[in-house]
């Protein structure tokens, strides 16, 4: 398994270095159990990433950035990368068997079932809900010399939580566990301990109760102050 | 772990799913190989390929042999990638279906 995972990581960096050419690294933001990579990757956190899946999610922040459009299937095609479009509508790339590049969108008022076109970087994109969490707090990190943007591992965290209760197929919930309280571990001596408390008086009271109820479901020990409800 | 079950059930199904639409664009793109033949001092393009263990040799034309050229290199790209799903299925396969 780990030629596959070295091959995994060779077609992501490929993908990595075709978005910085064409400077698209600044609109687009790394999530789901490959941020958890970076994070690894770029000593963010003394961390050991439980799981990579062979799908990439790309959070798109902004449907209307950049200003100046950039055709990411063409990138990615160029780069050898396989477009298929999925039942759903939506388009997903596949780069020799090895991952799926798939992208993301906030979900914004009542919702809509099927993709969204995001212009700007002329892809498809599933819409999703609490991704503000996500674009809201972010950091920049180096990787292999490239400045890539990932969630800060706290709001990558409570993200995991607020979603929890809602994450279909059930096993789901368990894996982001697994991983929440992987990253909760490393959080000794850190920042993000603070950076939580933080983040979370940003959220809903509705978030926050989902934080909460997640946290006593599977005994998470998040922050006394913050399970108590005291942080506001 | 029963978590991991359900992870590699999905990535099963990617899998699947990949498999099923790299079989249908290679049933779409040509195969064989280019060859360049010398007739009457005049150089003609042809695409030499087996069907039904019959050896067919097919006239390309001048302004076709790029996008032949790049379906040919589309195609074989599209089988190392098949050749890598069928082999992670196979490791996949053992675990999800038991």
């Amino acid at each position: 398994m780990n030629d596959i995972a070295a091959s995994q990581k060779t077609a992501f960096y490929q993908m990595i270095k075709a978005f910085h050419d064409v400077n698209a690294l600044d609109h687009i933001i790394i999530i789901g159990s490959w941020a958890e990579y970076i994070y690894e990757e770029s000593n963010q956190l003394n961390f050991v990433a439980a799981l990579k899946t062979q799908d990439i999610d790309i959070l798109v922040p902004n449907i209307n950035r950049p200003v100046e459009k950039i055709d990411l299937v063409q990138v990615l095609e160029k780069e050898g990368f396989e477009s298929r479009r999925s039942p759903d509508g939506l388009v997903k790339f596949d780069k020799d068997g090895q991952i799926d590049v798939e992208f993301l969108v906030r979900e914004i008022g009542k919702g809509k079932m099927e993709p969204y076109k995001v212009n700007s970087l002329g892809v498809m994109a599933q819409g999703l809900r609490n991704m503000e969490i996500l674009t809201d707090h972010t950091i920049v990190v180096n990787i292999k010399g490239f400045n890539v943007t990932v969630p800060k591992p706290a709001a990558y965290i409570l993200h995991k939580l607020v979603i929890n209760e809602e994450r279909k197929p059930e096993y789901k919930q368990e894996k982001d566990i697994n991983a929440v309280k992987g990253l909760v571990a490393v959080a000794k001596g850190t920042t993000l301990k603070n950076d939580m408390n933080s983040i979370y008086s940003t959220l809903t009271t509705k978030q926050q109760k989902k934080i909460i109820n997640t946290c006593k479901k599977w005994d998470i020990e998040l922050n006394k102050n913050l399970q108590a409800g005291m942080v506001r | 772990m029963a978590f991991i079950y359900g992870v590699l059930k999905e990535e099963y199904d990617r899998m699947l799913e990949k498999k099923n639409d790299y079989e249908k664009k290679l049933n779409d793109l040509p195969k064989g190989a280019l060859v360049k033949k010398q007739i009457n001092g005049r150089s003609y393009n042809y695409l030499i390929f087996r069907e039904n263990k019959k050896v067919i040799t097919k006239y390309i034309k001048k302004e076709n042999f790029d996008t032949v050229q790049e379906q040919l290199e589309r195609r074989k790209k599209i089988k190392k990638s098949l050749k890598s799903i069928n082999d992670d299925l196979k490791i996949i396969k053992k675990v999800v279906k038991k």
